[in-house]
């Protein structure tokens, strides 16, 4: 899920789809973690490959989700937005 | 070639032509702390073949064969290595459960087993392909077998040659698995790539098999050493491993 949030903001090869995680959780995922999520994701066609860019001697695949991922994503965050509301609900705490 | 590149060697073959360049790169720039993820992500991936890309028709399934007789092959030379017991390996009416597990673990091979066309050409390139992947480990297992049964060996051996034999005998085995694997890539390629359904079939029954074996180890076995013991859970993870293929195959198609 944080691969298509990253991914749902604009398109990306895995180095800085590593980079806005993060930015976004304050650590990076593994290479093993990294890449067998985004083998995942093709495979099931959430995102998908639109270019490759050369870089320091090595080659980076670019990918964009497509919208398979973003109805994906969307599912998830609302099922999580609905436990958040009930979590702090429970808790007494106005959702903001 | 880096550690990080010699870890990468163990991804699927698919994943690793996708992948590998930026795997390894992004492993090199983490550092030694990040080499047990890249390590952690091979054998998920292993046991997910859903994941992997397509980069040629087939080619997923052909590798989850080919995986299949490695695993056979590796429970083979495991039971051969550790266990004493001779009725874990000798199927007979005494040891009923030696014949389950040879049974189940039989009948996945040949269920997954891809069925060649049976136009002349294909039958000449498996025999082909045969000829020239088993021939050397065939010559060398009959080799041993001559020199066995010849009564040249002497019965207890000087202990530098008893170590040559045995290293012999362990070398000619493992050229046979490894040889055989290969043959069933070669088979593979030539023959209709089996179905997902025949090859989840056939990663069941291996499991069960497998399951069956480590059972049969531990539990009935005469023995319950360090090594007994330490096969049981090889074979268990084994089976579990393949259990989790036809799982996974079964959720990626359906």
């Amino acid at each position: 899920m944080l691969v298509l949030t990253v991914l749902a903001e604009g398109d990306g090869h895995g180095y800085r789809i590593n980079t806005a995680i993060e930015e976004l959780t304050g650590s990076r995922l593994g290479p093993g973690s990294l890449y067998g999520a985004l083998s995942r994701l093709e495979a099931r066609g959430m995102v998908e490959a639109v270019g490759e860019v050369a870089d320091a001697g090595s080659r980076h695949r670019t990918l964009r989700i497509t919208d398979a991922g973003r109805a994906a994503l969307r599912t998830e965050l609302e099922q999580m937005a609905r436990v958040s509301r009930a979590g702090l609900r429970a808790l007494g705490v106005a959702p903001t | 070639m880096s550690l990080p590149g010699l870890i990468v060697g163990l991804y699927p073959p698919a994943v690793r032509e996708r992948w590998g360049e930026e795997i390894v790169a992004e492993a090199t720039e983490a550092g030694p702390r990040a080499w047990p993820d890249v390590a952690a992500g091979a054998a998920r991936l292993w046991i997910h073949p859903g994941d992997w890309p397509e980069l040629v028709a087939g080619q997923t399934r052909r590798v989850v064969l080919v995986a299949l007789c490695a695993v056979t092959v590796c429970t083979l030379l495991l039971l051969r290595a550790t266990v004493q017991s001779p009725g874990v390996l000798s199927p007979g009416v005494d040891h009923p459960g030696a014949v389950l597990w040879c049974g189940l673990v039989a009948a996945g091979l040949l269920v997954a087993a891809p069925l060649p066309r049976l136009t002349p050409g294909d039958v000449v390139s498996i025999v082909v392909a045969g000829f020239r992947t088993l021939a050397v480990p065939m010559l060398a297992l009959f080799a041993m077998f001559v020199a066995a049964h010849s009564g040249a060996i002497d019965s207890h051996p000087p202990l530098v040659v008893n170590g040559l034999l045995v290293a012999w005998y362990w070398a000619t085995l493992c050229l046979a698995g490894i040889c055989a694997c290969r043959f069933a890539a070669r088979v593979g390629r030539i023959a209709r790539p089996v179905g997902t359904r025949r090859l989840q079939a056939g990663l069941g029954l291996l499991g069960a098999g497998l399951a069956v074996a480590a059972m049969e180890v531990v539990v009935a076995g005469a023995s319950r050493s360090v090594g007994t013991i330490a096969a049981g859970v090889c074979l268990a993870i084994l089976a579990a491993a393949s259990l989790a293929v036809a799982h996974d195959l079964w959720h990626a198609h359906g």
